[in-house]
This record gives structure tokens, C-alpha cells and sequence, in this order.
């Protein structure tokens, strides 16, 4: 379509700009900061971020907040990427993609100051619980010292397998936040340095914690193997292969337990939500990155990384987009926010890329998890048959898995990977009720609960063997599986207790944000071949490109999705390591992971 | 993709929602313990894009300042839904002082990424025979189009277009961000030239009056020019010809945000972050504390205390002096304004479609494409003021009268490429059933809009009735256009009452600064801007 537009209002006098915090810069930031056609409009920056889900706003204040004049350029009318809460009924908030923090053990919470800014957590009284196709309840607890409620399946497990699993538990929570940073918060070592699997962060103190982490065991084991190692019963194993398989790591498949114990950690460790939902956590990033002077334009599409000489010098936005300026220069750096595939195929470009590069890339599959995403709006909470001692009062889970079987879960993954089609048999459903109205008064209006977010693993759409729109076409065929599912463990979920329904498919996912790719949330495969120092190739772990000043900071980059603040925290330290020269001041908040070697330190250990 | 299965996750499977009834709206509160949430130097309660606007100014001038908002999203009014790619203004798109209000210059909107896009004419009038009327902010050229319809009308436009601009040069435009005089004294101030007497005189007029008393005889142009105030809910046959001047000469250059409207909200959101402003949302304020007459803060539903010698309040009168402030802190005074405060008698019913491909008038003049608001289904005065009157007997079940817009003709980027974004709504009122009539007005607004427009193929389709905004939008009571009837009664220094239209009320501390107080709705973001002038002075800033 073409308009035939139009006149832009004129503008005849501007403000002066606040540059209290621009003076302490230096010249780096200085120069040029309006070009000539001033009226406020500036096109260079230090440097220009490509995305503003929550890795581009992070990174953006941690720049701005060293004192480097920053830009994020946002294709979508609203920044936040999947940290996004959407109100489809006046009343209600949805969280569409991330659901609960997973990233309390971010040290952006402290070196960002995000409370300052806005972020408040709103714990859940019981984290989450499951139930089993023959009627076994049990709730977790939580992390929190606030909670009142004990970790009950502690006591509850029974048996012989009860001793090692409470004291696995009891050994891993003092270093819950250590072993956090040490696996998600370090960026990851360059394969080249030779460091011994060993001997890497994550293992090391895992191992440290308890003696049955050998890591002769975990770094060749799944996350099931772990589970019947410990001797774990179902549901609670069922709802721990869940857990890792709806983060990401692949519950069954070797190499992946420390990954796959570690995100169920990240959910625990966190135990709930920001209030009013995760788009909370992208404003107060957002709040933080304004507060230093970073400048946001949303409706800002980026077609294209300008490379010269082997170096990105700046961006250029889409015709369509708000500014009139279609080339934002950066001084020092370009970060994108994009996945790994669309930052050099579609932004930078076969020209500037050797061949064999621009293969490896082409090669990287993002075909993992797609899930499909259901909203219920009800004038009641579930009541579990079943489950009335296990969830009463305070244990009433945030989060509770139905049919909650090993067995359902791999004839759901059965459905899934081997018949390449969505689980048509409510059987072969586990699945997630979530809400979030019994800890946080924001989400919906009195009298009315929103189940939501409730997942379904399904295959990615090019792959369906039914064509790539049968999920869209089975929505409400799926909704009615899963309410049927819901009835069968919830008897009072009655068709007059439902208001509403709202879902989104993998297709949905990828439309409403292009980083979703076949509405995969985690940007990668589930195996061990694109975790860490392989993710999302081994020559770009370290976020550094073959592009001079074209950094990589998006969840196809380890340690991934979720939301953590972990991306922007590490490519820190690689951003220290390169413009720290440049810098005018040293950032006295910072502190990097303990964990970090620099590349000079690594070089020396090959 | 196909983009048509995608649309589906709207399943609004039942309005049952709506049917719920009226009920208080507050949210739950279980949490009973209040903690304390800083100390400011003002807080202001509501992030519409008064309250913005208003917090804005205080934090640039070095005051603490904290916004508190109830929804997760701070704009207000200013809302922009995203349903893929298709970028759906639900309340506010037309922004008709644009250019003209302080805080787009004074907050430097511009460097945080605001743009508008203006289109060649403000109103296109769609005839059934194939017809049009073209009308622009170029007033020749309007009267040249009104000459092709009757020659005498042509004239009679010259001369009020002329009469009009004065008005608003004169006295409009500057007098909707100075602080109201009362009846008096205004009129004293308009006596000094002739524009003044002029617009002194017509003030006393309706729209209806104010057309005659120009001569005006053809039924198609008087509709047209009556059909901008009307489109805002206004009555034509009351004393409120002051408005016209505004409604018409404004609305002719009305421009759109690009990107939507909720870029506006953002804008001044980022120039309030960026000052140091604190900005609150999922923050419901359930009390203004009030101690010893004086304000000390407010509470909020979920349980923090924002201390403040100062409140600005943007939300309508009877939440914040009934609600928040609560009964027995307003003087018999105040209570007996605040229980007058009248809703509006119309409301609007907006259908927002995504629709694939561009639409296409089936006028002669194609131009009538490049106008901002296009009319259509009414052709004559007399229709249009029976149409209102059927309206207001609440008998109105089908649509009769649409104004439309395409956004995306002007920009874009507010559907994906190759689909528009189709707005249409109508004037209605809020006092029918609209649980069970919402999907047949929906279709009778589709029926009447194809009469008149191609369409492609729908793809996605979001009804807002009245009780939808009312849902959402919590201070728009009623489906309200602007917080509140525009009447004689509450407009000028009467709005929201004598005691509290200069933005100070009879509560030591507690100002207003909503679209229910002086100069109004309708984001020309005058309240704001005067709540932040008197609230500067307050704190030694001014």
C-alpha cells in the first residue's frame, strides 16, 4: 500500500535539553550529539541498540548509566519485546509470553537499581504444585523468606529417596544465588582456552554443593536421569522434566541436566512475579535507561546494519518509521537486540560476511519449544479434587501442572517430535494453570481470576505434519481439550465459571514479535550443541561479531530467554574489556562475575 | 504468514464481561498494610496525558515528583492496542491542538520520538448519490468546494472562516492555557476589538443559531459544519457557541500521531523518566489522606503510602473528591457541586477493523481518500439533529451516522504492509443494552459503512462499546468522550465548579488537573499544563 502523503507540522522552537548528565561524559559523548538540523531530532550516538525487548533495555541503561549517550530503536509501538502484558478484556492483565521473574538473581537489580526505578515483586505464597493423573498433590513452597509456607514435598516424598532430595535441597539453597551467577551470570569462556568441562563455573559449584553433582555424572546425564538417580517419584519428577523442558533444555537428552535443573532453580529461586505483570520489568528498565539519558523511538523498524570497512557504523530504519532521519550513526558501537539469524542475514548482509561464516549462521536451527499459549478469564479459582490438603489456604499454588504424569509427558513429546502434530488426546496434555490473582491484587477485577499464562508444547509450524497453520486452525478445539482437562482434575471449571478465552499459537507469538521465531521463547534447540560457549556459534559466545563495533545481545546469545538481565550483564564485561580505553569514567557501581576471564587471560591459557 | 489465521486469538467468545452490570471498580485489596512508599513533593494521581503532562513539568523543574497510574500502561485516553500489527487507537486519534499545546514545545516531545502526520483535508462528506464535500484547514480552498454545492453557502463560509480565526487567534487559542476569568470579566476582556465582540456574541449561540445567523442554507453544508461538534457528543441546540470556532477550525488541521496515539502518552512518559520524574504503574490510588484539612499523601490499593504536601489529581470529580478524598473532608459547598457533576448524555461506539488492502470511497472525487475524518449515512441538517434526538431518546439500536478513519492512509506503520486499519464510530448513547446489542450494531455499522466504502476482506475486528471504556478507561464514566458534559453549566470557569476550575480546590493541597476541569478533554493538554503552573507555585518553582 502507498499513501500519498502529507505534511509533517513544523516546528518552530524547542527546550532546552537536560544535559546535566551529558557534560560529565567527556568527548566521546559530546560531539555532535544534534546534528544540523538541531530541532532536538539527534542521529548519532554512541551507541545505537537494535530491539527494545528486555536484553536491549538492559543494556541500554548499563551504557547509559556509564555515561555513553545510548539510542534503542524499536520496531513495535511499545518497547519490552516478550516482557508484555496485554489487557484483551478492560480489567484484565495477560503476560502473552514471560510469565514469572526468573532472573532474581540478576545483579542488574542491584547495579541498575531497578527498585528505584519502579520494579516491585509481588511473591507468590506457594510457588507451584502438581497433581497426577491418580490423584497426588503436592505444592512446593518457595524460596522466599517471606513465605509462610514450609517446603512441604520435602516431608511428603517419604521413602527412601526422601534423604538424598532434602539434602540436595538444604544444600543447594544457601548457594542458590552463587550457582545462578555462576551458570547463567558469566560469559561464557571462548572453547579455544581449553578450559576442562570440569572445571567450568557452573559445574564447579554445583559440585561444591553436593557431593552426588559429580560432574562425571552431570555433564553427560539428562535431566531424567538425574531425577531417577535421586530416585524421584512421580509427579515431582514429572513436573521437574516439565520444567526444564518448558524453559528450554531438553528433559531427555544427554549433557542437559545442569541446564535443565538450573532454569527450574532460576523459577524457584525468583518465586514470582513483578506486580502488575513482566511488562512492570521492562518499564523499570526502560525508567532506569531514560533516567541516564538514553533516548527510546518506538515505531523504528531497522532494515539495515551499515557495515563500512569491516566496521558497523550506524543503522538505517525503515521508510514507515516515526523519525525522519533514516540513518542513526553510532560512534563506538552497534548492539543488536535481534536473533543471531535476522541480525546477519537480514541486517548486515551476505557482503559483508565470509562465506563459510554466513553457512554456519544459515545452520543454526531456532526450532525449539513452540508453544501454544491459552488465557481463561473465570468468575472462580480451580478447586483440585484431590488436593484440597495439599493447596489449602496459603498452599494454593501459583502455578499448578495437571496431569502431571512422566508418562503424559512423553506422549505429549511422542505427539510432538515423532508424530510432528499437536496432542490431540487430553491424556497426552501436561499442563501449566497458572494465575497470579492470589498474590497480586493488580490482574484482575474483584470477583474474576485469569488463568493465564497456560502452555502446551506443540511442534514448530513448519514442521506440523498437518501444515504450518493447524495449530491456528485447532485453537479452539485445543482450549476445549485442555478446559476438558481442567474439569476433569477441577470440577467446578463449569462452562457458565468461563468468560473468556484467549490464545496464542506459535504463529501468533512470532507475529506479535519477530524474536519468537516459530514461537520458540528461548532462541535455540534444547540440546547441549548451542548451550554456553556454543551458543549461538562458538565464534560469537563471547557476543563479539566478525564485524567490528557489532555486538550481539539477544536471547539466541547464552545463557537465552527468560528474561533474566543476563545477556546485558555479561556483554558488559566484554564491553568494558573493549571501551573501557574510551570511557570518561569508570563505573564505580560495577562489579563483574567472579567468574569472568578476560580475553587476555584467556589467550594465556591455551 | 497468513496473516487471516493468525487474527483468531480474539476470542471473545461471549460479552457476558460487560453484562456483569455497573459495580464498584475497585480492585481487590488484600493488602491490608501500608508501607511507605518516599516522600515527594507532589504526587499525581492518574497518568493520562494530563497527569503526564502535568508531573513532566514539575520534574524538569527539579521538583520530586510521583506519577501514580492504575493500568499497567501510563496515556490514559491515549491508548494504542497492538493486535498483529494492527495498531488500534481505542479512544483518542484526532489531536487537534497537535501543535499548539505548550508541552509539545516546552517538554521537547519531539526528541523523544513524537511525530505528527497531518492529512490534506480534515473532513470528506460521503453522499450516497456518489457526491462528496471536501473540506480542508485551507479555508478558500473549502469555500471553493462549498461554491460547487451552493455558491451563496461558499460565501457565507468565507466570511465566518475569517470571523473564526480571529476568534481563535485572538482569544481561543491563548485563552485555553491561561487560567480561567470568571463570566464577568471575560466579557469585560472580549470587549476590547472586534473579534472579541464577535465571539462574545456567538457565544450565546448553538451551532444551530450560529449558522443561521451567518446564512447558511444548503442542508448538505450545514450538516457538514454541524457534524464536528456533533461528532464529540455536543449539543447543537445549547448555548455553546464559543466551541465552534475550536471544533471547526481545529478539527480541520487535526493531525494523527504516527504510530498511534499512545506514542503521544510515551513521548511525554520518556521526557518525565528522563527528568527524574518517579512514574508508579499497576498503582491503583485508593486514598487521598487528608489530615487536618490539609493533604499528607495517598494510599494506594496495594497497601504504600506516597507522603506529599501537594496532590494533583486528573481523574473525574467524584473520584477524587468522593472517592479518594472521601465525603467528609469537602465543605457543603463542594459536595453539592461535586453531586451535580453531570455525565454525558452521548456517548461513542468505536469499530476498529484490520482489514487487507487499502479501502476505497465510492465517491466521484477520490480525494475525499485524503481526508483525516470521512462522514457518511447522514446527508442533510434536519437528519442529523433527528438522528441526535434518537440518540438521546436511547432509541438508536442501529448506526446511522459513521465518521471513519483511515489511519493507516496517513502512516503506514500502524498495520502490517499491504492491510489498513479502518476506525469507525458513532455517536450513541450509553443507556442501551449493549451485552446483547453490541455484535448487531457492529453489523449495521458494517452494513452502512460498505454503502459507502469498498472493503477488502476483515481480519480482525474489536468493538468498544460506551461500557467498554468505561471498563477500561475507569474515570470515562458513562462511555465518556471528555470526563463529563460540555454544558454552560461546566465549561469555562464552571468546569468542573466555580471553586476548583483554577485548579486549586477548598482542600489545602489537593489540585485538579483532569480533562474535567478547565479548559477540558479532548488531549489539547490544558489541564495538565495549568495544574503544573499552579502547582509550581506551590512549591516556590514557579
Amino acid at each position: 500500500m502507498t499513501s500519498t502523503i502529507t505534511s509533517d507540522l513544523a516546528v518552530t522552537a524547542i527546550a532546552p535539553d537536560r544535559s546535566s548528565q551529558r557534560e560529565q561524559r567527556g568527548a566521546v559523548a559530546d560531539a555532535g550529539d544534534r546534528d544540523s538540523k538541531g530541532l532536538g531530532r539527534r542521529s548519532t550516538f554512541d551507541f545505537v541498540i537494535v530491539g527494545g525487548g528486555p536484553n536491549g533495555l538492559g543494556i541500554a541503561a548499563y551504557l547509559s548509566k556509564w555515561g555513553f549517550s545510548v539510542c534503542i530503536l524499536e520496531a513495535r509501538p511499545e518497547i519490552g519485546g516478550g516482557a508484555e502484558n496485554a489487557e484483551p478484556m478492560p480489567g484484565f492483565s495477560i503476560d502473552p509470553h514471560a510469565t514469572y521473574l526468573y532472573g532474581a538473581a540478576a545483579p542488574a537489580f542491584e547495579q541498575l537499581e531497578l527498585g528505584h526505578y519502579g520494579f516491585k515483586m509481588a511473591y507468590t505464597k506457594n510457588l507451584s504444585g502438581g497433581i497426577s493423573p491418580d490423584g497426588k498433590a503436592f505444592a512446593t513452597g518457595f524460596y522466599n523468606p517471606e513465605s509462610q509456607v514450609p517446603q512441604t514435598y520435602e516431608r511428603e516424598l517419604g521413602g527412601p529417596m526422601a534423604e538424598i532430595f532434602v539434602q540436595m535441597q538444604q544444600n543447594i539453597r544457601p548457594r542458590a544465588r552463587d550457582l545462578l551467577r555462576a551458570v547463567y551470570y558469566t560469559a561464557p569462556y571462548d572453547e579455544r582456552w581449553g578450559v576442562p568441562r570440569e572445571e567450568l563455573p557452573g559445574v564447579k559449584v554445583l559440585k561444591e554443593t553436593s557431593p552426588i553433582f559429580d560432574p562425571a555424572f552431570t555433564l553427560d546425564s539428562s535431566v531424567a536421569d538425574l531425577a531417577d538417580m535421586i530416585g524421584l517419584p512421580d509427579p515431582f519428577k514429572a513436573v521437574m522434566l516439565f520444567g526444564a523442558w518448558y524453559n528450554g533444555p531438553h528433559p531427555f537428552w544427554k549433557g542437559m541436566s545442569i541446564p535443565g535443573m538450573a532454569c527450574n532453580l532460576l523459577y524457584t529461586y525468583s518465586s514470582g512475579s513483578p506486580v502488575g505483570g513482566m511488562h512492570a520489568l521492562a518499564h523499570s528498565l526502560a525508567r532506569a535507561a531514560l533516567a541516564h539519558g538514553t533516548r527510546i523511538y518506538v515505531n523504528a523498524p531497522v532494515t539495515e546494519i551499515i557495515v563500512r570497512d569491516g566496521r558497523a557504523t550506524g543503522v538505517r530504519v525503515d521508510d514507515n518509521s516515526v523519525l525522519e532521519e533514516k540513518t542513526i550513526n553510532a560512534r563506538l558501537a552497534v548492539i543488536s537486540g535481534l536473533h543471531v539469524k535476522q541480525t546477519f542475514l537480514d541486517l548486515v548482509g551476505p557482503a559483508h560476511l565470509a562465506p563459510d561464516f554466513l553457512d554456519r549462521v544459515r545452520g543454526i536451527s531456532l526450532k525449539g519449544g513452540s508453544l501454544f499459549v491459552a488465557h481463561l478469564i473465570t468468575t472462580e479459582l480451580p478447586q483440585y479434587k484431590g488436593a484440597e490438603e495439599a493447596f489449602a489456604g496459603d498452599r494454593y499454588p501459583s502455578c499448578t501442572v495437571i496431569n502431571a504424569s512422566t508418562e503424559a509427558l512423553m506422549e505429549e513429546m511422542r505427539d510432538v517430535y515423532s508424530f510432528n502434530t499437536h496432542p490431540t488426546d487430553p491424556d497426552h496434555y501436561i499442563v501449566p494453570i497458572c494465575q497470579h490473582d492470589t498474590y497480586d491484587a493488580t490482574r484482575s477485577p474483584t470477583g474474576y481470576y485469569t488463568l493465564s499464562p497456560i502452555y502446551m508444547q506443540v511442534p514448530v509450524p513448519e514442521e506440523h505434519r498437518d501444515g504450518p497453520d493447524a495449530v491456528n486452525d485447532a485453537k479452539e478445539e485445543i482450549v476445549d481439550n485442555i478446559v476438558t482437562l481442567l474439569r476433569r482434575y477441577a470440577p467446578n471449571m463449569t462452562p457458565d465459571k468461563i468468560v473468556a478465552s484467549f490464545v496464542n499459537t506459535p504463529r501468533d507469538s512470532e507475529y506479535r514479535n519477530m524474536a519468537f521465531v516459530g514461537g520458540n521463547w528461548y532462541g535455540a534447540r534444547e540440546g547441549a550443541e548451542e548451550w554456553e560457549s556454543r551458543r549461538p556459534l562458538p565464534e560469537l559466545a563471547r557476543y563479539r561479531t566478525p564485524i567490528d563495533g557489532l555486538y550481539l545481545c539477544n536471547h539466541t546469545s547464552h545463557p537465552g530467554g527468560l528474561c533474566l538481565i543476563a545477556v546485558p550483564y555479561n556483554l558488559m564485561h566484554i564491553l568494558i574489556e573493549d571501551f573501557e580505553p574510551v570511557a570518561s569514567t569508570t563505573p564505580g557501581w560495577w562489579y563483574p562475575s567472579p567468574w569472568h576471564i578476560t580475553d587476555a587471560e584467556g589467550g594465556s591459557l591455551r | 504468514m497468513a496473516l487471516g489465521r493468525a487474527v483468531g486469538w480474539l476470542r471473545l467468545a461471549t460479552l457476558r464481561w460487560l453484562r456483569r452490570g455497573p459495580r464498584r471498580w475497585l480492585r481487590r485489596q488484600d493488602a491490608p498494610v501500608t508501607e511507605a512508599a518516599g516522600s515527594f513533593d507532589a504526587v499525581v494521581v492518574g497518568g493520562g496525558p494530563n497527569g503526564l503532562i502535568c508531573a513532566a513539568y514539575l520534574a524538569r523543574s527539579g521538583a520530586k515528583v510521583a506519577l501514580l497510574e492504575r493500568r499497567h500502561e501510563t496515556g490514559g485516553g491515549l491508548n494504542t492496542d497492538e493486535y498483529f500489527g494492527f495498531r488500534f487507537n481505542l479512544h483518542a486519534i484526532y489531536q487537534m491542538m497537535a501543535d499548539v499545546m505548550p508541552a509539545y514545545r516546552d517538554l521537547d516531545l519531539e526528541s523523544y520520538g513524537l511525530r505528527y502526520v497531518r492529512p490534506p483535508y480534515g473532513g470528506a462528506f460521503l453522499f450516497s448519490d456518489g457526491g462528496s464535500l471536501l473540506l480542508s484547514s485551507d479555508s478558500e480552498a473549502s469555500a471553493a468546494e462549498i461554491d460547487k454545492l451552493s455558491p451563496a453557502d461558499g460565501a457565507c463560509y468565507r466570511a465566518m472562516a475569517a470571523d473564526f480565526q480571529a476568534m481563535l487567534d485572538g482569544y481561543l487559542i491563548p485563552l485555553t492555557y491561561e487560567p480561567p476569568t470568571p463570566p464577568l470579566e471575560q466579557l469585560e476582556m472580549m470587549e476590547r476589538d472586534e473579534a472579541g465582540q464577535k465571539l462574545s456574541y456567538v457565544s450565546e449561540m448553538s451551532f444551530v443559531d450560529i449558522l443561521g445567523e451567518y446564512g447558511f442554507s444548503d442542508p448538505r453544508v450545514r450538516m457538514a459544519l454541524l457534524s464536528f461538534p456533533a461528532m464529540w457528543g455536543l449539543a447543537l441546540d445549547e448555548p455553546l457557541g464559543f466551541l465552534f470556532p475550536l471544533y471547526l477550525t481545529r478539527m480541520l488541521q487535526a493531525s494523527i500521531v504516527k504510530g498511534g496515539s499512545h506514542r503521544l502518552s510515551s513521548a511525554i512518559y520518556r521526557a518525565l523518566a528522563g527528568a527524574g520524574g518517579t512514574i508508579r504503574d499497576a498503582s491503583e490510588v485508593s486514598r487521598i489522606v487528608i489530615e487536618g484539612g490539609a493533604v499528607q499523601g495517598v494510599e494506594t490499593a496495594n497497601g504504600a503510602l506516597y507522603k506529599a504536601p501537594l496532590v494533583i489529581s486528573t481523574l473525574n470529580p467524584e473520584q477524587t473528591f468522593v472517592d479518594l478524598a472521601g465525603r467528609e473532608n469537602l465543605s457543603p459547598e463542594l459536595a453539592e457541586r461535586v453531586d451535580a457533576w453531570e455525565w454525558e448524555s452521548r456517548s461513542l461506539f468505536g469499530l476498529h477493523l484490520g482489514v487487507t488492502g487499502s479501502p476505497s470511497y465510492k465517491t466521484a472525487d477520490k480525494r475525499t481518500e485524503d481526508a483525516l475524518i470521512a462522514f457518511m449515512g447522514i446527508e442533510t441538517d434536519d437528519q442529523l439533529l433527528e438522528h441526535l434526538a434518537r440518540v438521546d431518546s436511547r432509541d438508536e439500536t442501529e448506526a446511522a451516522w459513521l465518521h471513519v478513519t483511515v489511519p493507516t492512509r496517513f502512516d503506514p506503520s500502524q498495520a502490517p504492509p499491504g492491510h489498513s486499519v479502518v476506525r469507525i464510530e458513532t455517536v450513541t448513547s450509553y443507556h442501551l443494552p449493549w451485552d446483547t446489542i453490541s455484535d448487531s450494531y457492529a453489523t449495521s455499522c458494517l452494513d452502512l459503512l460498505r454503502r459507502y466504502v469498498d472493503l477488502g476482506d476483515i481480519l480482525i475486528e474489536k468493538q468498544c462499546p460506551p461500557t467498554y471504556i468505561e471498563k477500561r478507561l475507569t474515570t470515562m464514566k458513562q462511555g465518556s468522550i471528555k470526563h463529563g458534559e460540555y454544558s454552560p453549566l461546566q465549561l469555562g470557569y464552571f468546569r468542573p465548579n466555580d471553586l476548583c476550575s483554577g485548579v486549586e480546590t477548598p482542600i489545602d493541597g489537593l489540585l485538579v488537573a483532569g480533562a474535567s476541569v478547565y479548559p477540558g478533554g479532548m488531549v489539547i493538554g490544558g489541564p495538565g499544563y495549568l495544574g503544573a503552573k499552579v502547582a509550581l507555585a506551590h512549591l516556590g518553582r514557579a
